[in-house]
């Protein structure tokens, strides 16, 4: 049992794009669910790092992770990240070849572009981590506030679908996503 | 980023290399300087 804290750590993301796939609509407007897949598929890596690293980072602080003299703080925020990093890119890649065989998401257009994105998004993850984690050492406070943050976060970074899907009744909700887009 | 390479000409998507860049720069320096700072105050048991 003692594995299945990691196994948790790699299969947690992947329950998101799966999971997502009911609520992710097409941005052109024509709820093609193939198109719905591949934002799903997209949202995970997104969803899943950017907040969630920050708040695992904290509780692992918190919970006294320094038990070791010779390892330094740097190192458990080297580490955890590049940990949660790679299972969200498992889950990126697992959820990929799922879609892909069902034959419901394609290989993204622009391959490069892909890559580059993915790697701000990990670089932006690292980033929230380090001043998330640095903050919690100080207050705890900051943990309390961003856990359940990172958790509604999945929320607002929904908020492009309740735009389109429930446009009346959750439009002034988009406006609270850091990550909202305005669109034409 | 990701979404425009995944949706190509699809969807609209507005992304700076640079300024993406920059930000994300600032934001490593400002979270080590914290750690730093922080670092000083923890002690290892």
């Amino acid at each position: 049992m003692k594995a299945s804290g990691f196994v948790w750590t790699v299969s947690e993301p992947l329950v998101l794009p799966f999971g997502h796939v009911e609520v992710a609509n097409d941005p052109s407007h024509t709820r093609s669910r193939r198109t719905g897949h591949a934002l799903s598929v997209e949202r995970v890596s997104s969803v899943a790092a950017v907040p969630h690293i920050g708040g695992r980072i904290a509780v692992h602080i918190q919970n006294g992770s320094l038990l070791h003299q010779q390892v330094t703080i740097l190192d458990i925020f080297i580490a955890r990240p590049l940990l949660e990093i790679g299972s969200n890119l498992t889950a990126l890649i697992g959820s990929s070849v799922v879609f892909y065989i069902l034959g419901t998401v394609d290989v993204p257009r622009d391959l490069p572009m892909f890559y580059v994105g993915y790697f701000f998004m990990a670089w932006c993850a690292v980033a929230i981590t380090l001043i998330i984690g640095a903050l919690s050492e100080r207050t705890d406070w900051v943990q309390r506030i961003w856990l359940p943050y990172s958790y509604m976060y999945m929320m607002f970074r929904g908020s492009s679908a309740l735009q389109t899907g429930c446009r009346r009744a959750f439009a002034p909700w988009r406006f609270i996503s850091p990550t909202h887009r305005h669109r034409r | 980023m990701i979404r425009a390479s995944v949706f190509g000409t699809t969807v609209k998507t507005y992304e700076d290399l640079m300024y993406t860049a920059c930000g994300l720069a600032v934001m490593t320096l400002v979270g080590l300087w914290l750690l730093r700072e922080g670092g000083r105050s923890v002690m290892a048991e």
